[in-house]
């Protein structure tokens, strides 16, 4: 059994190559098989916000890459629930691919893991 | 046959100058002779582009195939024998698509 | 399975730093981060109750800053960062 990785993605999208290197990293970890997680956390959570159109930025969408990680293997993006609530979001405003952790969760989701990345 | 622009793994500059005689110029260069079975792949990899922007690494590129095509197409022999060697990497640059980024 | 935090800034990299504290962890405040010894304390003589914490002493000079003596927080070099990342069984940075 391979080690297991989190990627902690914590910007906002289109604030540099962040986001974007963050689901890089997801993808390229779950091509070799490894247990790979991602866990949007603070600003991070606006990177599932549905319907963005980053044409005028000439950036390409996140919401492509999201929606192509259960082709990976990684079924479900983790979102800490409190970054939701902070910043006012409601579900129905999301890509519905990910799964909530609440309260002390995200620290025991965190605990489990072997390896964490930050981006 | 034309002048392609090619980058210097070999994929298209402008993706904009794919059309199928060109997929043709470019599996030749690789001793590919496309099928109708190559280009049932070669469609679907398109498609797998448009949908998520950007080219797939073998396993993403195995599932998809089986899900839109089933288990007897959607595996890795299978991909092998139609796109020797790495059918994602392969298959991505006779489709006129980017070298797949997260595929080393 | 202990955890090393760095955080970099007071702020947001501090705030999702303490929702994912595990009891066992420690935080080690480096570049701008060391502001939070003035900026934060409140938040870091709560925290230091049951997490250690630490503060490295390259960023602490370089921006003419002084650690607390009211709180109990480690001053550590170089040297003392690495000795951290080698206690714990990983290391997370918060930016």
């Amino acid at each position: 059994m391979s080690q297991s990785i989190c990627i902690i993605s914590t910007q906002a999208p289109y604030r540099g190559q962040f986001a974007r290197e963050a689901l890089d990293a997801a993808l390229v970890s779950a091509s070799y098989e490894i247990p790979t997680s991602l866990l949007l956390m603070g600003d991070g959570v606006y990177q599932i916000l549905d319907g963005q159109s980053p044409g005028q930025l000439e950036k390409k969408k996140l919401s492509s890459l999201f929606q192509s990680l259960e082709l990976y293997g990684i079924e479900t993006v983790y979102v800490d629930g409190e970054s939701l609530a902070e910043r006012h979001l409601d579900p129905e405003q999301l890509l519905p691919l990910y799964t909530l952790l609440e309260g002390d969760a995200v620290a025991s989701f965190l605990a489990q893991q072997d390896k964490v990345l930050s981006f | 046959m034309s002048d392609l622009k090619l980058d210097k793994d070999g994929y298209l500059v402008n993706l904009s100058d794919w059309n199928p005689e060109v997929a043709g110029q470019l599996a030749a260069e690789d001793h590919v002779e496309l099928t109708d079975e190559h280009w049932e792949i070669l469609n679907l990899l398109r498609e797998y582009y448009q949908q998520f922007e950007h080219a797939p690494s073998q396993r993403p590129f195995v599932k998809y195939v089986a899900n839109q095509l089933g288990k007897e197409k959607g595996n890795s022999l299978y991909l092998m024998k139609l796109f020797p060697g790495s059918p994602a990497k392969l298959a991505a640059r006779i489709a006129g698509l980017p070298r797949p980024t997260n595929c080393f | 399975m202990a955890t090393l935090h760095t955080v970099n800034k007071a702020g947001q990299p501090l705030e999702l730093c303490l929702r994912a504290l595990n009891p066992g962890d420690s935080v080690l405040l480096l570049e701008e981060g060391v502001y939070a010894l003035y900026e934060a304390s409140d938040v870091l003589s709560d925290l230091l109750r049951h997490i250690a914490v630490y503060v490295l002493e390259a960023d602490v000079l370089a921006r003419g800053m002084t650690n607390r003596d009211d709180l109990d927080i480690d001053m550590v070099d170089y040297q003392g960062f690495v000795e951290l990342t080698v206690a714990n069984d990983k290391v997370v940075s918060w930016f």
